[in-house]
C-alpha cells in the first residue's frame, strides 16, 4: 500500500468517524441566517444586521464562547478555555497533515489540495464532537437585572403540595389509587343511574305530581272532566303520577288535596263520581280516589308496584296501617277488624260494610300478563 | 338569563362548584405587567432537557384551580343543606380524583424520562436562584360547564354537566426566551340521573368528570409535546 493510499484511507476514516452533519453546528448556522419568527404571544425582535459571513462566523465559532467556565472542569475546561484557538487551528492542522501526507506520497498539487481540505474538515469535526457541553447562559448584568425585575409571587402552600409530584412512589401510588377507584366508582355510577332511571326523575315527579294534584282537585270540583285529569298509563309505562286528595265522610270534596308525597300509577279511565259504580280497570288513581271517598283521609302510595307493593293506608279510626300487597294473597289478618277497608287480594279492595269490591276483580290479571305486578299501590 | 339559570341550578344541586375564576394569561404574576415573552431562536430539543435542571412553575390559573378544589371538594364541604353526606368511599374518590398533583405528576414523569431533574418553583427568580436552566410554566384552567341549559328544568329532562380542562406548557430557556409552547383543551361530561342527584352521585360526578377531563387534557398535551419537541 502506498503512502498516498494510506493518507487517503486515514482522511476517509476521519470523515467517516467525524461526520460534519452535526446538529448543533447546522442549527446554529440555520438560525444565524434567519430572523426568529414571532410566536403566538410574543412579538418578533428584529435581528441586528450582519453579513452572512459574520453570521456563519458567529454560529460556528462565537456561539460557544457563552460558556459558564465555572461549571466546567477537567480537560473539557481546558478545551473550553482554548476553544477559539483550537477551533481556528484544527482546520489548519488538518490541512497541513493531509497536504504533508499527500506530498510525501509524491502526489500532485490537486491531490494535496483535496487532502488538505478533507483534513481540515475532519479535524474541525473532531473539535465539534469533543465539545458536548451544552451552551449555558452567560452571566450577564442584563440577565440578572431581568430576573431581579420579575415579580416574586408567593404560593408556598401550593408549591409544597405540587412538590409531592417529585416523589416517584407518591406518583405511582396516586395513579394506582385513582385507577382503582375510578373503576369501582364507575360501577356505582351505573347502579345509581339505573335506579334513578327506574324510579324516574324526582324533579319530574314533583312537578308532574303537583300538576296532577291540581288537575284532580279541579276535576273534583267539576271544573275539568275527570278523564282528562288522569293521563294514560300508556300500556304499562312506569311513568308515575300522583293523585292524593281528600273528601269528607259524605264523599264530597273538601276542596283540598294533599301534597304529592307519593307516586301512584295513573289511570286512563273516567274517575268515579260517588254513585257507587267503579270504573273498569285496576287504576291506581281509582284506588286512591275511592279510598279517599270512603273517608280514608290519607291514602299514600310509596312506590310503583312493578315488583312489590307496599300499601300505606290511614283511616280515621286507626291512623296509618302499612302492609305488603301481592297478587292473590290475603291481607285481612294484617289490618284491624274494624278497618273500613280490607285488601283481599291484589288488586281487590273490599269494602267491609258493603261487601263490594272496590276494584273489579280480575282486572289486575290484565297487567299481570304484561309480566309485571302492575297492581298498583305502593 | 343564563346567569339566573346558573344560580337556580346551583341552588338546586347545592354543591356544584361556582364558576371558576376567569382565565388569565399564563404569565400573570410571573412577569411584569406588559412584559412580552420572546421566542427563542431555536425550538426545544430532547437534548436540551437531558441533564437539565427544570423548574416547573404553576401559572396563576393553576393556583386558582388548586384554590377552588380546596374550597369546593374538601371532605368536610361535602354536605348539602339537609345534612346529607356522600359515603366515605365516594368522598375519598372525590378527593383523590381532584388532587392537583395528578397534573404535575405527568410532567415530572415526562421530564424524568428525558433525563432532566425537575422541581416545583414559586416564581421565576426563585427558580433561577435554585439553579434552574430550563423553566416550564404549567398553565391549567379548570372550568365547570352547565350543559343542560334551560332544558334541565323541564320535567324528565336530564341535567348535563361538564368539566373543561385547558392550558399548556411554556418552556423557557435561561434567558427567558420561549423555546416551546404547547396547548390543549379537553372536556368530560356527565348526565345526571335526575335534577336532584344525591350527594353520592354528586361526589361521583365531580370526581369522574374532573379527573376524566384532566386525563384527556394531559394525553392531548403530551401528544402535542412529542410532536413539537425535536429529537
Amino acid at each position: 500500500m502506498t503512502a498516498s493510499k494510506l493518507a487517503g484511507a486515514f482522511l476517509t476514516a476521519c470523515l467517516l468517524a467525524f461526520p460534519i452533519d452535526d446538529v448543533d453546528a447546522q442549527e446554529r448556522a440555520a438560525h444565524a441566517l434567519e430572523t426568529p419568527l414571532p410566536g403566538p404571544t410574543s412579538a418578533a425582535v428584529p435581528a441586528p444586521a450582519a453579513s452572512p459571513i459574520d453570521r456563519l462566523n458567529e454560529a460556528f465559532f462565537k456561539a460557544d464562547r457563552t460558556v459558564d467556565y465555572a461549571n466546567v472542569d477537567g480537560p473539557r475546561s481546558w478545551y473550553r478555555e482554548h476553544i477559539t484557538t483550537i477551533q481556528h487551528s484544527t482546520p489548519l492542522i488538518g490541512c497541513w497533515v493531509g497536504g504533508a501526507l499527500a506530498s510525501r506520497a509524491g502526489s500532485g498539487a490537486l491531490l494535496g489540495l483535496a487532502t488538505c481540505a478533507a483534513g481540515s474538515v475532519g479535524f474541525s469535526s473532531i473539535g465539534v464532537l469533543i465539545n458536548p457541553i451544552k451552551e449555558d447562559v452567560e452571566p450577564s448584568p442584563e440577565l440578572d437585572s431581568l430576573f431581579s425585575s420579575l415579580p416574586k409571587r408567593d404560593a408556598t402552600s401550593a408549591i409544597n403540595l405540587l412538590s409531592g409530584s417529585l416523589d416517584a412512589d407518591g406518583r405511582a401510588s396516586r395513579q394506582q389509587t385513582l385507577a382503582k377507584e375510578t373503576k369501582s366508582r364507575g360501577a356505582e355510577i351505573a347502579a345509581i343511574k339505573e335506579r334513578k332511571q327506574q324510579n324516574g326523575s324526582i324533579w319530574g315527579q314533583i312537578l308532574l305530581g303537583a300538576a296532577q294534584g291540581y288537575l284532580a282537585y279541579e276535576a273534583n270540583k267539576g271544573r275539568i272532566a275527570a278523564a282528562s285529569a288522569m293521563p294514560s298509563i300508556g300500556g304499562g309505562s312506569s311513568t308515575p303520577s300522583t293523585t292524593i286528595y281528600r273528601r269528607d265522610a259524605n264523599g264530597q270534596s273538601q276542596g283540598q288535596y294533599q301534597a304529592p308525597l307519593a307516586k301512584i300509577a295513573p289511570s286512563s279511565s273516567p274517575a268515579t263520581h260517588g254513585d257507587g259504580s267503579y270504573p273498569a280497570g285496576p287504576h291506581c288513581a281509582d284506588y286512591a280516589r275511592n279510598a279517599v271517598r270512603e273517608n280514608v283521609y290519607y291514602f299514600s302510595v310509596t312506590n310503583i308496584c312493578n315488583y312489590s307493593i307496599h300499601v300505606r293506608l290511614r283511616d280515621d279510626r286507626h291512623g296509618v296501617i302499612e302492609f305488603d300487597l301481592k297478587p292473590g294473597k290475603k291481607y285481612t289478618d294484617q289490618v284491624p277488624t274494624d278497618t273500613r277497608f280490607l285488601i283481599a287480594s291484589c288488586p281487590d279492595i273490599t269494602d267491609r260494610e258493603t261487601g263490594r269490591s272496590v276494584v273489579i276483580n280480575g282486572q289486575g290479571v290484565k297487567y299481570s300478563k304484561l309480566g309485571r305486578d302492575q297492581c298498583v299501590l305502593l | 338569563m343564563k346567569k339566573s339559570v346558573g344560580l337556580i341550578a346551583f341552588a338546586m344541586i347545592l354543591v356544584s362548584p361556582a364558576e371558576a375564576k376567569r382565565r388569565v394569561d399564563a404569565f400573570t404574576g410571573l412577569t411584569p405587567k406588559g412584559y412580552i415573552v420572546q421566542n427563542a431562536p431555536a425550538t426545544l430539543r430532547v437534548a436540551d432537557l437531558s441533564g437539565a435542571k427544570v423548574a416547573i412553575i404553576p401559572s396563576q390559573n393553576f393556583l386558582n384551580f388548586m384554590k377552588d378544589m380546596g374550597r369546593w371538594f374538601r371532605p368536610e364541604k361535602q354536605r348539602n343543606l339537609f345534612g346529607e353526606r356522600p359515603s366515605a368511599e365516594n368522598t375519598n374518590f372525590l378527593v383523590h380524583a381532584t388532587e392537583p398533583q395528578l397534573l404535575t405528576d405527568r410532567l415530572v414523569e415526562k421530564l424524568s424520562g428525558l433525563g432532566a431533574t425537575s422541581f416545583i418553583a414559586n416564581n421565576l427568580p426563585d427558580a433561577k436562584s435554585q439553579g434552574a436552566t430550563v423553566f416550564i410554566v404549567f398553565d391549567y384552567h379548570g372550568r365547570y360547564r352547565d350543559l343542560s341549559g334551560i332544558g334541565g328544568f323541564i320535567p324528565f329532562t336530564k341535567e348535563k354537566t361538564g368539566w373543561e380542562s385547558s392550558g399548556g406548557l411554556h418552556v423557557l430557556d435561561g434567558k427567558l426566551q420561549r423555546k416551546l409552547q404547547v396547548e390543549a383543551t379537553a372536556m368530560d361530561e356527565y348526565r345526571d340521573s335526575s335534577m336532584l342527584p344525591g350527594m353520592n352521585e354528586q361526589a361521583l360526578k365531580w370526581g369522574t368528570i374532573i379527573s376524566g377531563s384532566q386525563r384527556k387534557f394531559l394525553d392531548d398535551l403530551f401528544l402535542r409535546w412529542d410532536a413539537a419537541v425535536q429529537q
